[in-house]
């Protein structure tokens, strides 16, 4: 292991059944899934039924593009900002709004490897190693920003897409009948119950509070549930690793992909890569496609969280999760797929890591840049054009 | 040195074979060791419910090496 790595503590010693960590699991999962419908009908309940209207600043793509990255990078988790983008649109929020903060969410859960990257500073070609790995991230989702959010823009390609297949597995007029809706009928009571304490506010500020307690149980959910699965899967994890050593970049996108849906966060498998790349057992060849599988992977927390969505707005929510799937995969089939474009990011990550390994205040602008003053000047830029 | 001018085609041919088969095996056994390390670096990969990707500790370490970077630039 590279010079730099923390002796990470031993794993807690799993004596006899772990059903009592899998029915936790279980448990926080619930919570997702009332958390995300808290969010619907707080949001719904907020807005007055006006999401559309007063969430008309966000209508300009790259306002939404913005949230989504500084929401994201804030938070440090991209399943807990997507969740709740799901459950904003069950309570109304167009999805035409939500997609550009699907494609920033991406860009904002980049922050996480390359804070980590920062760590083998004190080793310069550790350091261009691992800032390499992490950046290589950030390049490839800026390049997928680039190329889906002019042809979302255009086109409505994603929207128009996703729209089709949730209504091929929805139904435009099924889950309408409140007997067929088994997810309500499993979160009713828990969101009742929140509902009967903010309730008792006024007005819009009820709505508010269940939106603010549904953001605050999705997070805790989220988080808990990763420290549990760390522990539980993290043996199927490096199985999946060991059998995609000496194999292609298929192979790697898939490892990747499914590491991330076992420990259900995009940011711990990313940050797992980056030392094994500083260290230089890894090549950044070789971490590319974990990268990529991570971002595909990552998709199944909003999918997830969809399922708590019932009636007439279940297409919608499993519409915006579905973006976040497609997204991602034509992303990879694009830039991945396409012979001129693969090489971008790692030619990108290695120029950048190269200056940076000289002089360490391009990391900081880098870091400044993509997730504070990029975000700014867009924003800018959309108030002048 | 061997003197290829004193050679036979046919030993030159025998000569590149081996040199080639020689290479293959050398390739061979640097996939197989790099391969190795992978394994190893992977299996020594320990998650616990703390571990956190962040050590915010180090990323104050690099913000301070910034700033020692630009004070070392000022005349």
């Amino acid at each position: 292991m590279n010079s730099n790595a923390e002796a990470l503590p031993a794993p807690q010693a799993v004596s006899g059944s772990r059903w009592p960590q899998w029915l936790a699991v279980l448990g926080l999962i619930y919570v997702l899934i009332c958390a995300v419908s808290m969010i619907g009908s707080g949001f719904k309940a907020a807005t007055g039924g006006q999401a559309q209207e007063l969430f008309s600043f966000a209508s300009n793509p790259y306002v939404g593009l913005v949230i989504g990255i500084v929401a994201t990078a804030l938070i440090q988790s991209s399943s807990t900002v997507t969740s709740l983008i799901v459950g904003m649109v069950a309570g109304g929020l167009p999805v035409g709004i939500a997609i550009p903060m699907i494609m920033g969410s991406n860009v904002g859960t980049t922050v996480t490897n390359t804070l980590v990257s920062l760590g083998h500073v004190r080793d310069k070609s550790e350091f261009r190693r691992a800032f390499s790995a992490a950046t290589v991230h950030d390049f490839f989702n800026l390049i997928a920003v680039a190329i889906f959010l002019p042809l979302e823009i255009m086109f409505g390609l994603l929207e128009k897409v996703s729209a089709w297949l949730a209504t091929l597995l929805v139904g435009a007029d099924s889950y309408s009948m409140s007997d067929m809706n088994f997810m309500k009928s499993l979160t009713k009571p828990f969101v009742n119950l929140v509902d009967s304490v903010t309730g008792l506010l006024p007005g819009a500020m009820a709505g508010a509070a269940m939106v603010l307690t549904g953001l605050v149980l999705i997070f805790v959910a989220i988080t808990y549930t990763g420290k549990l699965l760390k522990v539980l899967m993290v043996g199927k994890a490096k199985e999946v690793l060991h059998s995609a050593i000496g194999r292609g970049p298929v192979a790697g996108i898939a490892s990747g992909a499914l590491v991330t849906t076992f420990v259900q966060s995009s940011s711990t498998t990313t940050s797992l890569m980056v030392p094994l790349a500083g260290s230089g057992t890894f090549s950044l060849r070789q971490i590319y496609p974990f990268m990529l599988g991570a971002n595909i992977g990552t998709t199944v927390t909003a999918l997830l969280a969809a399922t708590a969505v019932g009636g007439a707005v279940a297409s919608s929510a499993l519409q915006i999760a579905l973006v976040h799937l497609m997204f991602n995969v034509f992303a990879v089939v694009v830039i991945f797929g396409l012979p001129f474009l693969r090489d971008l990011p790692i030619k990108g990550a290695e120029w950048l890591a190269d200056i940076a390994a000289e002089k360490k205040i391009f990391a900081a602008i880098w870091m400044l840049g993509v997730f504070i003053v990029l975000p700014l000047l867009l924003i800018a830029a959309s108030m002048v054009f | 040195m061997t003197d290829l001018e004193h050679l036979s085609t046919q030993e030159l041919k025998a000569i590149l074979d081996e040199t080639e088969q020689r290479i293959h095996e050398i390739r061979a056994e640097l996939d197989e060791r790099e391969a190795d390390a992978q394994h190893a670096l992977v299996d020594s990969i320990e998650l616990s419910p703390e571990w956190t990707p962040v050590k915010w500790g180090q990323v104050k370490v690099f913000f301070q090496l910034v700033l020692d970077e630009l004070r070392s630039k000022k005349p």
